[in-house]
C-alpha cells in the first residue's frame, strides 16, 4: 500500500494514517491536486517503516483510531519541525469534522498561532464546516478565530436574558435574606458596648444576606437552566475566564474589606474607650469561681457582681497565680476578655439596662468549667447603694475579726493554735504569727502574709515550720466558706 | 508466624518492646540515682474500676511514659520496616528499587499493612487509616451531642466531657490531615504523568509515622485524658492529666508526617512533571497540594514546639509558659519566667495556617470537578490557581486573631484584624470562579458532582460567618461561643470532609475499577447536605444565645435546648449518612458493575490509562500537548502517549533514590 515518491517543492505533502483502507482511499481523492501522497499507512510502524527522513506538511489520521491518536509517534520521529501539522478527521454517518491539531511536544498556544497564520493551502479556510462526504471540501478547524471569540468572554447576547433574570432573582432574594438574617430575635442586650457591637453585627448580616443571595441564587440558577437534559451529550460553552471580571471580583471585595476594617477599628475604640468617672470592679477568677473587689467602695471579696445602671466600669481582670487561664463573659454585655495568670487585663462595661444576667467563664478551664458562673445584677441608684452598706458592714475588718475569734474557738482552731503566745503548742501560736518570718523544715522561709495563711489552712502539709508535725487536716477548704477564711486571717492580723 | 509477615503486627511487637525499653531506661536511671521509682509519690492508682485504675495508675511515672511513648514511636518505625533501606544504606548495602509487593509471595492486600513504596497503595494507607479517625472522632461527637441534646443533661461526667470534646478536636485534624496526605499522595503522582513521588522511601516513612501517632493520641483518652481542648492552652495543660503528654507526642508525630509528606510533594510537583506540562497546565488540584504543602513544610514545626515545650515544663520543670508560681504536682516549688500568651502565638502560628493546609486540598477538588461535570473549563484558571497561593501566604499573617481577647498587646489587634478580613479576597476569587465555571455548561448530577455543589453552599456558611469573626468588636462578643463552632464546622465540612467525599467517589472507580452505587451515593448526598445545613445555622445560632464553647451542659434560661435538639438529630444523620457511604464504597461495590476507564469523560492524564491502573501508571510518556481544562473546544487535547521505546530520553518520571 506504499506509494511513496519525491515531493516537490511547490505542492503539499502529505501522509495519510488510518487502520481503514476505505478512510484512506477516501482522503487521497479529496486531497486530489491539492497535495502531494507521500504515504498512506495503517499504522504509525509503518510510518517509521517509510524511514522518511524529512517531514511531511500535514499528517491526516484517522480521529476515530484511539490507538493511533494514543501512540502518536511525530514528535518523535520528527522531533526538529516545529511546524508540522496534523489533521484529525472523524467520519460519522455521512458527516466529517476535520480537527487540526499542532503537533510538537511542549508547544503552546503561540506557536499553534504562528503555524496556523503561514501561508499554506488550508490553513486560510476559517470558518467552521461540517459537510457531508459526497460533497467533501478539505477544511480546517478555525481555532484562532474561537479563541479571539474566547478571550471576549461569554457570548453575551446568548446570556442577557440569562443575566437579567439572575440579577433580579439576586435582588429579590438578597432584600429577603437581610431581613430575615435582621429578624431573628437578638439575645437581650444590656451595656452600651453592646449597641455598638450589634450595630456592626447587623452590618455584617446585611454583606451576608446579599452575599448569600449573589452566591446561591447564582449558583441554583446555573444549576437548573445549564443542567444536561436527557439524552445531552455535548459540552458546555467553551469561554476560559475573562479578566476584566476576574479584577472586579478582586477589586471590590478588596475595597470592601479595606472599609470593613476602617469599620473595625472604629467600632474597636468605641467598645474599649475609657469613660469619665469609672468606678473600678478588680475582678479575680480562680478554679473554678469569682470574686469582686471594688477599692473605691471598699468592699471586698464580693462573690456577686452587683453593678449600678449607667455607670462605666473598668474591670481589671486577673487569675490567680498559679491558676488557669480564664474569661470574663457577661453575654448581655457582648463583650468579653480572658484573664491569664501573670498577664493583668482590662475589659470596660457601661450596664445600661436594671436585671439579674450571669457571668460565664468561657475559656475553657477544667472540670469545672461549666459551672464557674456567677450572679451578675444590675441595679438602680438606691438599690446599689443600699448593697454597698450592707456589704461595708459586714466586711469591715473589725467585724471580721470579731467573727475570726468565734471560729477560733467554734472550729476546734484552739484544740492546738493559743493565741497566748506560747510556743509549746501542736501547732504554731497565733500571737504575733501575722508578719512573721517562718523557717520551714526544708530550709527555705517565708513571710506569714495574707497568702501563705491561706495557703497553710487549705493546704497545711505542703510547708511545715521548724519544729512541728504535718498533723493537720487537710479538709478546711470543706469546711470554711471564703467569708469564714477572710475572718479567720483578719482575726490573725490583729494578734500582734 | 505468618502474620509476622504483615509490617503492621511488626511494628506494633517493635512499638511495644521499644515502650517498655524507653519506661524502663527512666525508670532504672532514677533507682540508679536513688531516686524513688515513682515520680509523683502522692498520686496512688485507683483500683475501683479497671477504668479509674488506667486513668491513674501511670501518673505516678510520668516522665517514663514520655520517654516509653517517645520509643513507642521508634520501636514501631523500626519493626514496621519503615526505616530499613535507609539502616542498610547505612552501611553501604544496596537497595534496588522496585514495585510491587516488597516481600514475594504476599497476597496483594498485604501490601496494605506493609511498608510499600507505590504512592498508589500509600495513598490508599492514608485514606483507610483517615476514615478510621473520622470515625474514632464522628463517634466521639455522638456521644457529647447526646449530652448538649437538652439543657443541664449530665450523664457525662465534666471530666469525661472534656476529655471527649479534645479528644474530638484533634482526632479530626489528624483525620483530616491524613485524608489531605491521601489525595495529595494519590492524585499528585498521577494528575501530573509521574509513575510515583519524588522520595517513595521517605513517603512510606511519613505514612507510617501517622500510625503511632494516632495511637499515642488515641491511648491517651485511657490514661486519664485531658482536659484542654484541642489547643492545648498552658497553664491547663501543664496542670492536665498524664494523657496530655500523649495528646502532645501523638500531634508531634503527626506533624512530622505532615512535614515529611509535603516537602515531597513540592519535589514531586517542580521536578516529575511530565514533558510540556508548564505550571499553568497543571491540575488545580495540584497547584492547592503545592499551596498547601508549602504551609506544612513552614509551619508545622510551630505546633510540634510549642507542644514539646509544654510538655518539657511538665516533666522538667522549664517553665516556658509559666508566669511564676508553685508548679502543679509539688506546691513548695517555684518556677516561672514565661509567659503564657507565648504559647498562644506559637501554636497558633502553625494552628491557623493548618486550617488552610485543611480547606485549600478539597477548595482544589471542587476546581478539578466543577469543569469536568459542568463540560466547561475552569473559569480563570490562572486566578484559581494563584488565589490557593495568595490564602497560603495571607494566611500567615493572620494567626493573632484566635487572640483578639487572649490579653496580647492591644495595638495587635487592628493589623491583625486587616489582615484577617483580606483572606476574604481571595477566596472570594474562588467562589465567583466557581460560579463562572457552572455557568453556561451542562451539568451532570452525578455523586461527586453533588458533593462538590454541596461543599460550596456549605463553605459559603464558613466564609460568611468569618468576617463577624474577624472585626474584633463583633470577636468579642461571638468568639470562645458556639458561632465559633458553627464558623469552624462549617469551614471543615465545606473544605474538606464534603469535597474529600467528592473525591472518593469520583476517584474510587480509577482506583478500583468498579462503580459506586450511584442510589446510595444521591441517598447519602441528600441525607448529609440539609443535615449539615439545619446542624450549622443551629450551632450559630445558638452561639449568639448565649451558648458557650466547650461546656458539659447549659442552663434551662437560656432557651436554647430546641435548637439543640435539631443540632443533635441533624449530627446523627450526617453520621448515618457517612455509614451509607462507607457501605456503599468499601461493602457493596465489591460486586458493583466494573467501570470503564474514563467513566467521567475526564481530561485528566490519569482517567486516559486502564482502571484500576497498573503498577506504574504510565508505562509511555504522557506528553501535555493543551489545556487541561478545555471542555468545549473540538479537536483540543490535553495529553497524548509516546511509547516508551523510542523515548529514553524522556524517561518516564521513576526515581529509585531519596
Amino acid at each position: 500500500m506504499t506509494n511513496a515518491s519525491t515531493p516537490s517543492g511547490a505542492q503539499q505533502t502529505a501522509l495519510i494514517v488510518s487502520a481503514h483502507p476505505l478512510f484512506r482511499e477516501g482522503i487521497a481523492r479529496l486531497l486530489g491536486d491539492q497535495a502531494q501522497v507521500i504515504g498512506s499507512v495503517a499504522s504509525w510502524q509503518e510510518v517509521q517503516g517509510l524511514g522518511l527522513v524529512q517531514a511531511p506538511d500535514v499528517i491526516i489520521v484517522d480521529h476515530d483510531s484511539s490507538d493511533l491518536q494514543e501512540k502518536d509517534l511525530t514528535p518523535l520521529l520528527w522531533p526538529d519541525a516545529d511546524d508540522l501539522r496534523v489533521i484529525y478527521v472523524t467520519l460519522s454517518g455521512d458527516k466529517m469534522t476535520v480537527h487540526e491539531r499542532h503537533q510538537v511536544a511542549g508547544a503552546g498556544e503561540a506557536d499553534l498561532l504562528r503555524a496556523l497564520k503561514g501561508e499554506r493551502p488550508g490553513a486560510s479556510a476559517r470558518s467552521t464546516q461540517e459537510t457531508t462526504a459526497s460533497q467533501p471540501i478539505y477544511t480546517v478547524q478555525p481555532s484562532q478565530g474561537r479563541m479571539e471569540r474566547m478571550d471576549k468572554g461569554t457570548d453575551k447576547p446568548k446570556y442577557t436574558r440569562h443575566f437579567i433574570v439572575v440579577s433580579a432573582l439576586v435582588a429579590v432574594v438578597a432584600i429577603i435574606s437581610v431581613i430575615g438574617l435582621l429578624a431573628v430575635p437578638k439575645f437581650p442586650q444590656a451595656s452600651t458596648q453592646a449597641l455598638v457591637v450589634d450595630w456592626l453585627m447587623d452590618l455584617h448580616l446585611g454583606v451576608i444576606g446579599i452575599l448569600f443571595a449573589l452566591v446561591m441564587v447564582f449558583m441554583l440558577y446555573s444549576l437548573f437552566v445549564f443542567r444536561r437534559k436527557p439524552g445531552e451529550e455535548g459540552d458546555g460553552d467553551h469561554f476560559e475566564g475573562n479578566t476584566k471580571l476576574e479584577i472586579t471580583w478582586t477589586v471590590v471585595p478588596l475595597i470592601t474589606v479595606l472599609i470593613f476594617g476602617v469599620i473595625g477599628a472604629v467600632t474597636l475604640a468605641e467598645v474599649t474607650a475609657a469613660q469619665d468617672d469609672e468606678m473600678t470592679v478588680n475582678v479575680t477568677a480562680f478554679s473554678f469561681g469569682w470574686q469582686f473587689d471594688y477599692p473605691e467602695l471598699g468592699i471586698e471579696k464580693a462573690t456577686t457582681l452587683n453593678l449600678p445602671v449607667n455607670q462605666p466600669v473598668l474591670f481589671k481582670l486577673r487569675s490567680l497565680d498559679q491558676d488557669v487561664i480564664h474569661n470574663f463573659y457577661v453575654a448581655e454585655f457582648r463583650v468579653k476578655q480572658d484573664l491569664v495568670p501573670g498577664v493583668p487585663t482590662q475589659l470596660r462595661v457601661t450596664p445600661n439596662v436594671e436585671g439579674a444576667y450571669r457571668l460565664r467563664c468561657n475559656e475553657l478551664c477544667g472540670t469545672g468549667h461549666t459551672n464557674m458562673l456567677a450572679p451578675v445584677n444590675v441595679l438602680n441608684e438606691t438599690d446599689f447603694t443600699a448593697w454597698v452598706a450592707e456589704q461595708k458592714a459586714a466586711v469591715s475588718p473589725e467585724a471580721l475579726a470579731e467573727l475570726g475569734a468565734g471560729l477560733h474557738a467554734s472550729q476546734g482552731c484552739i484544740a492546738c493554735h493559743n493565741v497566748s503566745g506560747d510556743p509549746g503548742g501542736v501547732g504554731p501560736t497565733w500571737k504575733g504569727l501575722f508578719g512573721s518570718t517562718r523557717e520551714f523544715t526544708d530550709g527555705t522561709s517565708q513571710v506569714a502574709d495574707e497568702e501563705y495563711l491561706r495557703n497553710s489552712i487549705l493546704n497545711p502539709t505542703s510547708e511545715i515550720v521548724t519544729g512541728y508535725a504535718p498533723v493537720m487536716p487537710a479538709n478546711y477548704a470543706d469546711v470554711l466558706s471564703e467569708q469564714q477564711l477572710d475572718a479567720i486571717i483578719e482575726y490573725l492580723k490583729t494578734l500582734e | 508466624m505468618r502474620v509476622l509477615k504483615l509490617g503492621l503486627v511488626r511494628g506494633l511487637l517493635g512499638g511495644i518492646m521499644g515502650w517498655l525499653f524507653g519506661f524502663a531506661l527512666v525508670i532504672g536511671a532514677r533507682l540508679a540515682l536513688g531516686l524513688p521509682a515513682k515520680w509523683n509519690p502522692n498520686l496512688v492508682a485507683d483500683t475501683s474500676t479497671v477504668w479509674r485504675f488506667l486513668a491513674t495508675a501511670f501518673a505516678p511515672y510520668e516522665p517514663a511514659m514520655v520517654v516509653g511513648a517517645i520509643f513507642f514511636a521508634i520501636g514501631f518505625m523500626i519493626g514496621v520496616g519503615a526505616v530499613t533501606d535507609w539502616l542498610k544504606w547505612a552501611r553501604g548495602i544496596e537497595t534496588p528499587f522496585h514495585h510491587g509487593a516488597r516481600i514475594p509471595g504476599t497476597p496483594e492486600w498485604a501490601r496494605y499493612f506493609n511498608v510499600d513504596y507505590s504512592h498508589k497503595v500509600i495513598g490508599v494507607q492514608y485514606g483507610i487509616t483517615g476514615i478510621l479517625l473520622l470515625g474514632v472522632g464522628g463517634t466521639l461527637a455522638m456521644i457529647f451531642r447526646l449530652q448538649l441534646a437538652q439543657p443541664e443533661l449530665n450523664f457525662v461526667q465534666p471530666d469525661a466531657f472534656n476529655t471527649m470534646i479534645s479528644a474530638h478536636g484533634m482526632i479530626m485534624i489528624g483525620a483530616i490531615l491524613l485524608g489531605v496526605g491521601a489525595m495529595s499522595n494519590y492524585l499528585v503522582p498521577l494528575m501530573i504523568g509521574a509513575n510515583d513521588m519524588a522520595f517513595p522511601r521517605l513517603n512510606a516513612f511519613a505514612f507510617w509515622i501517622n500510625v503511632p501517632g494516632a495511637l499515642l493520641l488515641s491511648s491517651a483518652m485511657f490514661i486519664g485524658g485531658w482536659n484542654t481542648g484541642w489547643t492545648g492552652y498552658p497553664p491547663l495543660s501543664s496542670q492536665a492529666p498524664l494523657g496530655v503528654q500523649y495528646f502532645f507526642l501523638g500531634v508531634f508525630f503527626i506533624g512530622l508526617s505532615s512535614i515529611l509528606g509535603s516537602l515531597n510533594v513540592i519535589v514531586t510537583t517542580i521536578t516529575m512533571r511530565s514533558p510540556g506540562m508548564s505550571l499553568f497546565r497543571m491540575p488545580i488540584f495540584v497547584w492547592a497540594a503545592f499551596a498547601t504543602s508549602i504551609i506544612q513544610l513552614t509551619a508545622t514545626q510551630l505546633i510540634g514546639l510549642s507542644f514539646l515545650m509544654v510538655l518539657m515544663q511538665r516533666i522538667m520543670g522549664m517553665g516556658f509558659f509559666d508566669p511564676g508560681g508553685p508548679v502543679w504536682y509539688e506546691v513548695d516549688k517555684w518556677v516561672g519566667g514565661g509567659n503564657p500568651i507565648l504559647f498562644q502565638h506559637l501554636f497558633w502560628f502553625y494552628s491557623h495556617p493548618a486550617v488552610y493546609v485543611f480547606i485549600l486540598p478539597g477548595l482544589g477538588i471542587i476546581s478539578e470537578l466543577l469543569p469536568v461535570f459542568s463540560r466547561k473549563p475552569l473559569f480563570g484558571y490562572k486566578w484559581v490557581a494563584m488565589s490557593s497561593m495568595a490564602i497560603a501566604l495571607v494566611g500567615f499573617l493572620v494567626w493573632a486573631h484566635h487572640m483578639f481577647v487572649s490579653g496580647m498587646s492591644n495595638f495587635l489587634r487592628v493589623p491583625f484584624m486587616m489582615s484577617t478580613l483580606l483572606v476574604a479576597v481571595p477566596t472570594g476569587v474562588k467562589f465567583f470562579s466557581w460560579l463562572g465555571t457552572l455557568w453556561g455548561g451542562r451539568i451532570e448530577y452525578k455523586t461527586p458532582m453533588l458533593f462538590a455543589l454541596g461543599a460550596i453552599s456549605v463553605f459559603l456558611i464558613g466564609g460568611l460567618t468569618g468576617p463577624p469573626l474577624g472585626t474584633v468588636a463583633t470577636d468579642m462578643n461571638l468568639t470562645d461561643t458556639y458561632f465559633v463552632v458553627g464558623h469552624f464546622h462549617a469551614t471543615m465540612f465545606g473544605g474538606f470532609v464534603f469535597p474529600f467525599f467528592a473525591a472518593l467517589y469520583y476517584w474510587f472507580p480509577k482506583a478500583t475499577g468498579r462503580m459506586y452505587n450511584e442510589r446510595l451515593g444521591q441517598l447519602h448526598f441528600w441525607l448529609m447536605t440539609p443535615a449539615f445545613w439545619v446542624m450549622s445555622l443551629g450551632q450559630i445560632f445558638v452561639g449568639t444565645h448565649g451558648m458557650r464553647r466547650r461546656i458539659a451542659s447549659y442552663e434551662f434560661e437560656l432557651g436554647i435546648g430546641d435548637a439543640q435538639m435539631m443540632v443533635t438529630i441533624a449530627g446523627f444523620v450526617i453520621f448515618t449518612s457517612v455509614l451509607i457511604m462507607l457501605a456503599n464504597l468499601f461493602v457493596l461495590s465489591w460486586r458493583a458493575q466494573r467501570a470503564g476507564a474514563n467513566p467521567w469523560r475526564s481530561r485528566g492524564l490519569e482517567w486516559q490509562v486502564p482502571s484500576p491502573m497498573p503498577e506504574m501508571t504510565y508505562a509511555t510518556t504522557p506528553i501535555v500537548v493543551g489545556e487541561p481544562y478545555d471542555y468545549g473546544k473540538p479537536g483540543s487535547t490535553y495529553v497524548q502517549f509516546a511509547p516508551a521505546p523510542l523515548a529514553p530520553a524522556l524517561g518516564a518520571g521513576v526515581t529509585g533514590g531519596d
